[in-house]
């Protein structure tokens, strides 16, 4: 119970008389602060019975909008406060919200009219995933002498939970950094990239973990907390294989199998799954064997235009291989000679390729490999694959990892024996190759 | 106690602060007439002219004070009941406790009042009236203090 500026008022002068009373020896003075310290003390004690009784009538009912959200999804909250306030008395109540959370528009107090029922709604922002249990009310009472603030975190006032899920990694838009946004992005790789929670600040805590904008409103040094990397699920790759290669269909079974138990047991360990699928053949290697030369490049001009989509061209892993290829075609167009249709396809494939060689500077697929696994959502990578075909894009991909140093395990289905698998596994940097029983 | 109206209340505690001007001008030395003129006016004057009705009790509380400590500097009795007809204007009128039966308060207001005028008037020096007084308030601040702790802690 705190005293209003009134009060104050009433307590200043009160001991101010006190001290005159024995400094001059003046009994009206004693008599003076005598009465005014009474007054108070009946107020206190009238206050303490009305704040006793409101609260002993008070109910809270809180109805979510739904019982699973995901991180930064708000949550509409609805709150149904019911209860008995004397006309001199102003009633405030406010959710007492874990820190990880934050109300839309940093609003979640609400004042309770006369008539002593009144529902408020507001939506919620969870930024850490896990089970986020409402855990009460705060009620805030004044009257014309005093307010005090009671915190009613009894099972009457509390519940239900809101379960968050985390958001996976390709699962949302991403958004554009924000200034404090970008201070997270600099966090290291080693404390992990997503805040798993909110804690005051201890001596020797690192000061780069403060956030700033929480402990100015709550008055206190609050620090983050970053979930660590062996938190996080693993990266799951499939490397789907060509079309052009033999396809052992029980092989591949084997493996779509293997990959689909793995994104399930991450969904019900972590409650995501982050799941990449490499597809698709290399479109510019097979086009001069294509009898249809028009459709395709009608099709690559609409969908994959090299030189807009230079990640189709992930296959070719330097400039000397677009070169090698496009000298390729360059000596189709001389052997054609019947097929003029053919031959204008030819040239038109000789034309793109030679404008794609310059700009091909660095490999494209090896920099969205970085990009992607820089980010940290990831604690391992693992890779699914046939095997057949090309590895280059393989190389790309565990150099890639090696360099943010997340460990890359290579998962095999397919024919290969163990002297083979060996060699592989030389050739794409990986120490073992995993065979799928 | 509840079917006594507010306004007799507040007749007795106009009547009151009447009786203890009277008092102090019976006494042998009552001060000047104009003096008390003048600090009745402070106190009405601070009951009509108030910026709002919360704040009328507590401009009602201070302008009140020059009257007390005038009357009680003269004679402590018409101090003590002048204390009591100021409370009873304060605590009657509407604005202060619209939610509760004012006698429950201004009762024990009375009481307590009464027992501190018997204190003083029966000691020579103030010195243990002013322990008496401070010890008492910082007792019951302990008390709501605890009370209030008690509250707390049964809804958690």
């Amino acid at each position: 119970m705190r005293p209003t500026r009134y009060a104050q008022v009433i307590i200043v002068t009160a001991a101010v008389f006190l001290f005159a009373a024995l400094l001059l020896d003046d009994p009206a003075f004693l008599l003076c602060a005598a009465s005014l310290l009474a007054l108070l003390a009946i107020f206190a004690a009238a206050f303490y019975i009305k704040s006793k009784k409101l609260i002993g009538s008070l109910s809270v009912t809180r109805n979510l909008e739904r019982s699973i959200t995901y991180q930064g999804v708000p949550c509409r909250v609805e709150i149904t406060v019911q209860c008995r306030i004397p006309s001199d008395m102003i009633a405030y109540v406010s959710e007492i919200l874990p820190l990880d959370v934050e109300p839309e528009r940093g609003i979640a107090d609400f004042s309770i009219p006369k008539e002593g029922t009144t529902t408020f709604a507001y939506n919620l922002i969870p930024y850490t995933y896990g089970t986020l249990r409402f855990s009460g009310i705060c009620l805030d009472l004044s009257d014309l002498f005093y307010r005090v603030s009671v915190e009613l975190t009894a099972p009457a006032y509390a519940g239900p939970d809101l379960l968050v899920r985390p958001v996976p990694y390709f699962g949302g838009k991403i958004l554009p950094m924000e200034y404090g946004e970008q201070e997270i992005q600099r966090i290291s790789l080693f404390k992990g990239k997503i805040i798993s929670g909110f804690r005051g600040y201890v001596q020797k805590d690192d000061i780069k973990f403060v956030d700033w904008k929480l402990s100015a409103k709550h008055e206190k040094l609050i620090v983050r907390e970053y979930s660590g990397a062996e938190k996080m699920p693993a990266l799951i790759i499939v490397d789907l294989p060509e079309r052009t290669g033999e396809l052992e269909n029980e092989a591949f079974e084997r493996l779509i199998s293997r990959v689909t138990v793995e994104v399930t047991r991450a969904y019900e360990r972590h409650g995501a799954a982050s799941l990449m699928i490499i597809s698709g053949i290399n479109i510019l290697g097979v086009l001069i064997y294509e009898q249809k030369l028009q459709r395709c490049i009608a099709f690559i001009s609409e969908h994959a235009h090299p030189q807009r989509r230079l990640e189709a061209a992930y296959r070719i892993p330097t400039r000397a291989n677009i070169r090698k290829l496009e000298l390729a075609v360059r000596q189709q167009v001389h052997l054609e000679r019947t097929d003029t249709v053919r031959k204008n396809s030819l040239l038109c494939i000789e034309q793109v390729l030679s404008r794609v060689a310059p700009c091909y500077e660095t490999p494209v697929f090896y920099i969205q490999c970085l990009r992607l696994l820089k980010k940290g959502f990831f604690s391992e990578v693992e890779v699914y694959s046939m095997l057949s075909g090309d590895l280059s894009h393989m190389r790309l991909l565990i150099s890639a990892a090696r360099h943010v140093r997340l460990e890359t395990r290579v998962f095999f289905s397919g024919s290969y024996d163990k002297t083979e698998r060996g060699q592989l596994a030389r050739h794409m940097g990986v120490t073992s190759i995993e065979v799928i029983p | 106690m509840t079917r006594i109206p507010a306004t007799f209340g507040l007749a007795v505690s106009a009547i009151s602060i009447g009786i203890g001007i009277v008092t102090v001008l019976t006494t042998i030395s009552p001060p000047p007439w104009f003096i008390l003129i003048i600090i009745v006016a402070v106190f009405f004057m601070g009951r009509i002219f108030t910026i709002s009705a919360e704040e009328s009790s507590v401009i009602q509380l201070l302008a009140g004070i020059p009257l007390v400590l005038t009357l009680a500097a003269t004679y402590l009795w018409a101090g003590v009941i002048a204390q009591c007809g100021i409370f009873g204007l304060v605590l009657f009128g509407e604005e202060t406790t619209p939610a509760y039966n004012p006698y429950l308060l201004f009762l024990p207001l009375v009481f307590i009042i009464f027992i501190t005028g018997l204190i003083i008037n029966a000691s020579n020096h103030m010195l243990l009236p002013v322990l008496i007084v401070a010890g008492g308030a910082l007792g019951f601040t302990g008390l709501m203090g605890i009370m209030n702790y008690r509250l707390k802690k049964a809804y958690r």
